[in-house]
């Protein structure tokens, strides 16, 4: 089994030790803060780089190398071309009087330069969500993120919706990621044994290959699943019974100024984009202070 | 004649992942053809990875594995200057590493785990076909495989999973032995078996020997070591320790030093050593053997 | 004095095997504190019967009393207070993420009082030795690791019962020579608590208190060990072995040579040869 990305790492950080709670609400937060309006596109980029850049700085205290998001989400390179094509090629809107050609052709053809950006600020934004993503799932154990579910669930049970179960769901499939990805490699060794090649072949013989995989592991999900449904009988779960909990997520003083932060960074980002809106000539940081001529 | 060769072979998982310590470390090893090998020695010495090189599921990461005249290595360099001398059909064989599998059929622990076809006869034609043999032929070999492993006849149309754990290990073993290989690895072949179902496999893998097959079993059971092994491999801490037979090793004091169970007689005929038994106690290979030792003294 | 559990004339069939009794008509009892091997080949019922006893399946007929309770639904609190089993696959059985958060899972189903939880998984697992362990994940221990996880989870319950579902067969020898000797351990600081151990060892069913040997879903032999396992034709012809110190006493006896009866372990056995 390789490191798997975004796999929980047993560091000691301050982020690592924050309570789920507010890692959850502030990932949320911060999420949301990367969606918001900004104006044309050198505020969004501008705006978005100073999000990257506190994004980085807890990235950084939380011992995750900035730069592993991209090597090793490879496919995400793919995504951007096929982005890039896109919004390149594809004419925006109506009007096109308004926007900056980049191309030419000669047959009238125009590329335009919102084509790029806006690929780059789609790009942008998603390589953030990854990176918060990421901050959550590696200095969070899976069980204190469902705890922190669960939490957040807390609504719910006034109306008798039953939180607990789909927890007691989520926590124990968080469990059995690491048993069943181990159990995979074996079952594909075996197969490989058998003459299964997982990395040659057509569709057909894909698809072929891949049954071997997927069958002898749902088989042992099954097995799996009854034997633990056993044992947690055995052991006196009932889904609807009161239960206590053994781990209780305590507030600790890193945590209320954690949050306190990320309220301050959430209101700083609504007032820019309030003033970006609402106000007429901030929609253009560079020209309003620079006088450049940005779009 | 040797048929499975290692040299200096060493092998490190990925440094990244925290669960892997099995590795092995400067290996030189040779496996006779026909031999009924054992390989021992306690979880985390390396037994499992060594076979798993033996058919290329790893790549030893300094040194190689020599299958016949396949060679085994991660190390691309090395693995050129070795084909360098060789002629171009062996170049060829290299080359795919289905020729090799074919060659060494692998039987892992627990290999019921692997049966996923429709029908029993489907899921043991499976390795035959993927090793290039045509449907009618696939289906002539399996049904055989089929009858060698104690499958009745009735059973070849039924789903695998409805049968017992011991009935799916041995329809897993017909689809390794299937492709009719010339080496037959197995890991623990009888974990989690009762004793009949251990007997039944074992007869099983005795019948494949027989026949003419070289074996190489990975296992902790010390009583089907010293039952049917010829020779014996000890690995400890990712080294080779120790080629031997079972009985030297068994009659050994370094048993505790690679934290080895001893199979009870020998447990047995240690205890009236130290407790200063008044017979000759050397070279006792089996129970009946003991027993006369005893009686001799005891004037019985 | 009551007995630790009570099985009478006990059936039962699983509805996918049609036409097949997979036990018929047990009956049988153990007191308290005793050690008893269940033994019998795959198939022959042995864990569809602990599987019974700890209520995990519902008899079709007969009845079974665990300390004087009835086995059925109305008492399935007092039950799961009472039995428990350590299953074979230790993966399987292991529900929570970390060594500490699986002891305190059943604790939690009895909504025990959290200060009191924390205490009871520091002195249980403590008692197993896996107190520097308490926040490993399950894929960082071994199985034997992991089984002594689960019985500090039983034990920290408080059960007076134990039922051993082939808890060591899955292990490597280290992991079942632990296991052995935690077992011994707990039977020596706790001399009430009852253990059924379903096991295909022989040599551990031969020190045991008591042997039941199932066959077809029927008790075929129940005594003290040097009993059940004298009848050595018996026993090898369903397929099982006789324990090692007794197949030497019966050969020697055989030839003439007396061994007392209280023999059992081959260190009495050495020292009786060599005249200790």
């Amino acid at each position: 089994m390789s490191n798997v990305f975004g796999k929980y790492t047993p560091y000691n950080t301050i982020i690592h030790r924050l309570d789920p709670r507010i890692k959850f609400f502030a990932l949320i937060a911060l999420m949301v803060m990367c969606f918001l309006p900004y104006g044309n596109y050198a505020n969004r980029f501008i705006i978005l780089g100073i999000l990257a850049l506190i994004i980085v700085v807890i990235m950084i205290a939380g011992k995750i190398s900035p730069l592993s998001i991209f090597s090793s989400l490879k496919s995400l390179w793919v995504m951007m071309i096929f982005l890039l094509i896109i919004f390149v090629f594809v004419q925006q809107g109506v009007d096109t009087s308004s926007l900056h050609p980049m191309i030419v052709f000669s047959n009238g053809y125009t590329i335009y330069w919102e084509g790029l950006f806006q690929t780059l600020h789609v790009f942008f934004r998603l390589i953030l969500m990854l990176c918060l993503t990421l901050i959550l799932t590696s200095t969070t154990t899976p069980m204190d993120i469902t705890y922190a579910l669960d939490w957040y669930l807390y609504p719910l049970k006034l109306v008798k919706f039953p939180t607990q179960i789909i927890t007691m769901i989520i926590s124990l499939a968080l469990r059995f990621i690491p048993t069943l990805l181990d159990e995979s490699q074996k079952i594909m060794k075996a197969q490989k044994s058998r003459g299964v090649d997982y990395n040659r072949g057509f569709l057909a013989t894909k698809i072929k290959s891949i049954t071997t995989l997927i069958v002898p592991l749902l088989v042992s999900c099954f097995s799996r699943s009854v034997e633990l449904s056993l044992a947690m009988d055995a052991r006196g779960y009932d889904p609807y019974g009161k239960r206590t909990s053994y781990k209780i997520l305590k507030f600790h003083t890193r945590d209320t100024v954690s949050l306190i932060i990320t309220l301050l960074i959430m209101a700083l980002f609504i007032t820019l984009c309030a003033l970006c809106v609402y106000y007429p000539g901030f929609d253009n940081f560079l020209k309003l202070f620079f006088g450049v001529d940005a779009f | 004649m040797w048929q499975i060769k290692t040299n200096k072979l060493s092998f490190v998982y990925d440094k990244k992942d925290p669960n892997h310590y099995d590795a092995l470390t400067d290996v030189n090893l040779e496996i006779e053809k026909g031999d009924f090998v054992c390989i021992v020695g306690k979880t985390g010495s390396g037994k499992s990875t060594i076979v798993q090189t033996f058919n290329a599921l790893i790549l030893p990461t300094l040194g190689y594995t020599q299958v016949e005249t396949f060679y085994i290595t991660a190390d691309k360099k090395l693995k050129k200057e070795l084909l360098k001398n060789e002629s171009e059909e062996i170049k060829k064989t290299n080359k795919h590493v289905a020729n090799l599998r074919k060659k060494v059929g692998m039987v892992f622990q627990f290999p019921e785990y692997q049966l996923f076809a429709e029908t029993i006869l489907k899921d043991v034609m499976f390795g035959p076909k993927n090793f290039g043999m045509k449907e009618d032929e696939a289906k002539k070999v399996a049904i055989e495989s089929l009858k060698d492993v104690g499958i009745p006849e009735s059973y070849f149309e039924r789903s695998p999973f409805e049968l017992s754990g011991g009935e799916k290990r041995r329809v897993a073993i017909a689809g390794i032995i299937a492709s009719n290989p010339d080496i037959l690895v197995l890991d623990e072949p009888t974990a989690g078996l009762d004793p009949n179902g251990k007997k039944e496999i074992m007869a099983l893998v005795k019948k494949f020997h027989d026949s003419g097959k070289t074996i190489i079993i990975v296992t902790h059971d010390m009583d089907l070591v010293l039952n049917f092994a010829k020779t014996v491999i000890v690995l400890n801490d990712a080294k080779l320790v120790e080629v031997t037979t079972p009985q030297k090793l068994f009659n050994s004091e370094n048993l505790d030093k690679y934290s080895l169970e001893i199979p009870t007689l020998y447990k047995f005929i240690n205890l009236l050593k130290n407790k200063g038994f008044a017979g000759n106690l050397e070279n006792i290979y089996n129970f009946d053997e003991l027993l006369e030792r005893i009686k001799e003294v005891k004037h019985v | 004095m009551s007995k630790a559990l009570e099985v009478r004339n006990l059936n039962f069939s699983y509805d996918s095997q049609e036409g097949v009794q997979t036990i018929k008509n047990i009956s049988f009892s153990v007191e308290k504190g005793e050690y008893v091997a269940l033994i019998g080949h795959n198939g022959s019922g042995k864990s569809t019967l602990a599987k019974l006893l700890a209520y995990l399946l519902e008899p079709q007929s007969g009845e079974i009393f665990v300390n004087d309770i009835k086995v059925c639904e109305k008492n399935i609190r007092t039950l799961r207070e009472t039995i428990g089993v350590v299953f074979q696959n230790p993966d399987n059985q292991f529900i929570g993420s970390t060594v500490e958060g699986d002891i305190a899972f059943g604790l939690e189903n009895r909504a025990i009082k959290r200060d009191k939880m924390i205490e009871l998984v520091k002195k249980y697992s403590k008692l197993v030795g896996m107190d520097k362990f308490l926040n490993k994940s399950p894929e960082e221990l071994s199985g034997g690791q992991k089984q002594r996880v689960a019985i500090a989870g039983i034990l920290a319950l408080g059960l007076k019962i134990i039922i051993f579902d082939e808890a060591t067969s899955m292990l490597d020898p280290e992991g079942v020579e632990d296991i052995k000797h935690l077992v011994h351990e707990m039977k020596k600081e706790n001399p009430a608590l009852t253990f059924i151990s379903i096991t295909h060892d022989i040599e551990e069913a031969y020190l045991s208190d008591r042997v039941i040997i199932l066959n077809g879903g029927e008790i075929m032999l129940e005594g003290k060990p040097e009993d059940v396992f004298a009848d050595e034709n018996k026993i090898t012809s369903i397929g099982l072995d006789i324990p090692f110190v007794l197949k030497i006493k019966n050969r020697l006896s055989e030839s003439g040579m007396a061994i007392p009866k209280e023999i059992k372990t081959i260190e009495e056995l050495s020292d009786f040869i060599c005249g200790k």
